[in-house]
């Protein structure tokens, strides 16, 4: 039988994989997706806490929509800045865009 | 048994989308996996009786943010796109970290007994989270379109660029500027 522990050790690969992503990508745009995976992977955890510890409320599912919308916006106002980026240094490689970097 | 086949199937596809999305060396081909993984995530999330959070997953992840992500590789292109996902100089270290927070998840999660509910009874969950959105967290609701609003703004003024440019300034100050009917179509011409 399927239990919390089966969802909650995907969800651990899955945000170590999007952790990986994340740290150690040399493209803006893949740093971008590895940080989606990491909150795909939260949105797991907590739909599947809410289904095995407290399935009558469904809080669990209403904070991973919240999850959804604010991944979104963060989407939107990110891949703008990278676009101005791009069209200031034509270059999307974080390595070379350390202009805040003391 | 079926969910027992169903879960071990999606779970895999979501890993073995994810490694791909990581380890490809394109970047289009990773945003492909990306979206594909975001899919078998919301079968995970059906499986488990969240058919609306599955549903808004599909619409937003899978219909939105990944065609956004696509979008967004195409404008920024520079060099060969076989070439353009390529691992900064942490990657060892990056994968060593990964690989001990999964193992500290792994003992956690195995080490703990949960409780176990029953599985759900398949009534649709609209009508709950509707119920909790307007009750019970209707200030974080107000919020949330609050927040969208102000990302919709914020990435049109960030992702504009540049109103008015110096020639056309400059084109503008040399042809006009003695009568007041010059000045009104370049004026008008202004976008």
């Amino acid at each position: 039988m399927i239990g919390l522990a089966h969802y909650l050790v995907l969800a651990g690969l899955l945000f170590c994989i999007g952790l990986l992503g994340a740290v150690a990508k040399r493209n803006a745009i893949a740093v971008f997706m590895g940080v989606e995976l990491m909150l795909n992977s939260v949105n797991l955890n907590l739909v599947a806490f809410n289904r095995f510890l407290h399935p009558a409320f469904l809080g669990g599912q209403a904070f991973a929509i919240f999850v959804i919308v604010v991944a979104a916006a963060e989407v939107s106002v990110g891949l703008a800045i990278i676009l101005a980026l791009y069209r200031r240094k034509a270059n999307t490689s974080l390595d070379e865009i350390d202009l805040l970097k003391w | 048994m079926l969910g027992v086949i169903f879960f071990y199937v999606f779970a895999a596809a979501v890993v073995i989308g994810a490694l791909a999305m990581v380890f490809t060396k394109n970047l289009v081909h990773a945003a492909l996996f990306m979206a594909g993984t975001f899919l078998m995530i919301a079968f995970l999330y059906i499986l488990m009786g969240a058919d609306y959070v599955g549903a808004v997953q599909i619409l937003v992840y899978v219909g939105a943010i990944s065609i956004l992500f696509v979008f967004g590789i195409m404008l920024t292109k520079r060099d060969r796109i076989e070439d353009s996902n390529r691992f900064n100089r942490y990657g060892p270290a990056a994968t060593v970290v990964a690989g001990l927070l999964f193992a500290s998840i792994v003992l956690t999660a195995v080490g703990t007994t949960f409780a176990n509910a029953p599985p759900p009874t398949g009534d649709s969950t609209i009508q709950t989270i509707a119920g909790i959105f307007l009750s019970d967290y209707v200030l974080a609701f107000e919020f949330a379109g609050i927040l969208l609003l102000a990302a919709l703004v914020g990435a049109i003024v960030i992702g504009k660029g540049q109103l008015s440019r110096k020639p056309r300034v400059a084109v503008q100050g040399s042809s006009g500027g003695d009568t007041p009917g010059g000045g009104g179509p370049s004026k008008g011409g202004e976008r």
